[in-house]
């Protein structure tokens, strides 16, 4: 008949222990990785990790629209049109967050780890 | 005599049956717990998987793990049943390994964590597939490994009282 | 242990049988489960407005180009006052004739009407000319004289449309406008759509009016009526369609004074409301939309009996950022911005 606790049995719980702090380690480096998808006429043409970005600058994935890309953070910067509306949507450096030029049809989405789904607006 | 003994196994099975289903349902009343995936549970049915892994048989070990994988399917869908089947599966396998190996010198304590353990990594693998965030592990892993702990001992400590109790019954059978 | 032993000769083969059928039943299940799991998302532009699809389940780049070819579609044959041909454009072109539309259409005028009915007015898609007047995001916006207004009221009367299964007849000179329920109305296409399609979960933002399709739940962040970037609240929720109005989407200053889009039917002029938002959750696309415009019309207290007729449930977020939830989602609503306050 086995016996009920042991000194076996003391190392297997220590041992637990240690692998669930040992997995525990890497929560303490928070690591949200953030995402921009540009989205020009409905295709995905660009996909940024904006934690990665060392320098800051800016492209142009179609005429007209200038976009601006820094760590942790992107914007339209430039556009042709009138109102700019995009332009005025400023900063998106969280997930779930999009900023659109409806004119030249150009969104940029922001992907990451956070915990919502979706925006109701 | 063959037949009674048959008979006998097949009503153990039943009854065996009946009771970890009743345990998973009555686990599947807990809520989830925070900080836990959604799903997983204390896996007290596992006492019922781990007494047949010791006393009846490997086979009727594995029947009933996958008659509760089943049963969580029915009732719950199939992402349950495969968190249960997983879990299950895993933590069956290293009852068997355990309970009926001679040499090793694990206590009952020790196994019924090892089974826990099992049971949690195997939920905690399929929930990583069924969300496809691998990140997972690390957000509920250590938690999920210190509940085994404590659902290990209780299981452990369950069973060192019950195995030969139930095995003096099967015996008088 | 006797019958440990006899019991292991038995098992041998049934060992085998069993873990086959296991292995059976686990392949059986993942495939299902794969087949379920399979995500698939795409942000595109359609109906003049930015639509996220995030799609569970199998052919996911075909469903979601039959998902925006359904909210185009519903923009074209059924809701721009701008399309020609659209039934809306004909309504409104028509003078004291009645016109022959989709049933869809008549449908979604008459839960429209319904609203009006149930919030004396202050909702109304017969405000067409007012509309027009304020042009809100569009080129002339300003604030119009009050006669102009007064004489815009003139026109807008609910009670004057009478809908039948395929017709609708309007008041002379009196024009629709369905741009208050027109993404809820793309929304309620869509489900109806993933009806058969091979989708089993989704979540579909038409310009921040959601549906949410199928048993899983997703969480809602309800949008900082201060900051359009974060989230100040999220909604855990399955299976609904969730709609929000706030003064924050279209607005100009004038004179000093900012003028927000949602006007009150009754008095022509931007609803004069404590609330910043109203977020509807509500199973009907079209319901949620115009039951939020209305909400945030009314005010809180207006809207409870109001929201209790349709089942639906509301997040209201004041101007002074206390929040206040209805009781049927209090224990889904969970706040993410500490700066607002629950009120008790």
């Amino acid at each position: 008949m086995k016996k009920l606790f042991g000194r076996t049995d003391l190392i297997i719980i220590i041992s637990v222990l240690a692998l669930s702090l040992l997995l525990f380690i890497p929560s303490l480096f928070g690591n949200n990785s953030l995402v921009a998808q540009i989205i020009v006429d409905g295709e995905v043409t660009e996909e940024i990790d904006l934690d990665k970005i060392e320098k800051s600058y800016t492209l142009s994935p179609k005429d007209g629209t200038v976009i601006a890309v820094e760590k942790g953070r992107i914007r339209f910067s430039d556009a042709c049109c009138k109102d700019e509306l995009c332009v005025a949507s400023g900063w998106l450096s969280a997930k779930g967050q999009t900023a659109a030029c409806l004119p030249e049809r150009v969104v940029i989405a922001v992907k990451g780890t956070d915990k919502t789904d979706m925006m109701t607006y | 005599m063959k037949t009674n003994k048959h008979t006998k196994q097949v009503a153990l099975l039943g009854i065996m049956g009946a009771l970890a289903l009743a345990l998973s349902f009555l686990e599947s009343l807990i809520p989830a717990l925070p900080g836990l995936p959604p799903g997983a549970k204390p896996g007290l049915s596992n006492i019922v998987t781990m007494f047949l892994a010791s006393s009846s048989g490997i086979a009727d070990a594995f029947f009933i793990t996958v008659l509760k994988a089943v049963f969580a399917g029915i009732t719950r869908g199939a992402t349950a049943m495969l968190m249960s089947a997983s879990g299950g599966l895993l933590s069956t396998a290293a009852a068997c390994i355990l309970l009926r190996s001679k040499k090793s010198n694990i206590g009952y304590i020790g196994i019924g964590i090892i089974c826990a353990v099992c049971h949690n990594i195997g939920q905690l693998i399929s929930a990583c597939l069924i969300s496809g965030t691998p990140s997972l592990i690390f957000g509920y892993g250590p938690l999920l490994l210190i509940f085994a702990v404590a659902t290990g001992f209780v299981t452990g400590t369950v069973l060192k009282t019950v195995i030969p109790a139930l095995n003096r019954i099967l015996n008088r059978l | 242990m006797q019958t440990a032993e006899s019991n292991r000769k038995i098992n041998k083969k049934s060992v085998i049988a069993l873990a086959v059928c296991a292995a059976l039943v686990l392949c059986i299940v993942l495939a299902d489960f794969i087949k379920s799991r399979s995500e698939y998302s795409d942000t595109t532009i359609a109906m003049g407005t930015v639509v996220s699809i995030r799609l569970f389940g199998s052919d996911g780049e075909t469903t979601a180009t039959e998902i925006e070819n359904n909210i185009n579609e519903t923009e074209k044959t059924l809701l721009s006052w701008r399309e020609k041909n659209s039934d809306i454009e004909r309504i409104n072109a028509s003078s004291g004739v009645a016109v022959s539309v989709s049933t869809e259409t008549a449908e979604i005028i008459n839960k429209a009407l319904d609203v009006s009915r149930n919030c004396e007015g202050v909702f109304d898609i017969t405000v067409g000319k007012l509309t027009k007047l304020w042009d809100f995001g569009g080129e002339n916006q300003r604030v119009p004289t009050a006669d102009e207004i007064s004489k815009a009221l003139e026109t807008v009367s609910y009670s004057s449309v009478k809908v039948t299964d395929t017709t609708v007849l309007t008041a002379d000179n009196q024009m629709l406008d369905l741009g208050a329920i027109g993404k809820g109305a793309a929304c309620d296409r869509v489900k109806n759509y993933l009806d058969s399609a091979n989708t089993d979960s989704a979540v579909i933002s038409v310009g921040g009016s959601l549906l949410l399709y199928g048993n899983r739940s997703f969480n809602i962040g309800i949008v900082n009526p201060e900051n359009d970037k974060e989230s100040m609240g999220t909604l855990k929720l399955a299976d609904t369609c969730v709609s929000t109005s706030g003064n924050y989407e279209k607005f100009f200053t004038q004179d000093n004074k900012t003028y927000h889009h949602i006007l009150n039917a009754e008095t022509g002029y931007p609803a004069d409301s404590r609330l910043s938002s109203v977020t509807v959750v509500c199973e009907s696309g079209v319901l949620s939309d115009a039951l939020s415009t209305a909400c945030y019309i009314l005010g809180y207290h207006d809207s409870l009996a109001l929201l209790k007729r349709y089942d639906a449930e509301a997040v209201f977020v004041f101007k002074d950022k206390t929040v206040r939830i209805t009781d049927g989602i209090e224990n889904k609503f969970t706040l993410t911005d500490e700066s607002f306050v629950i009120a008790e």
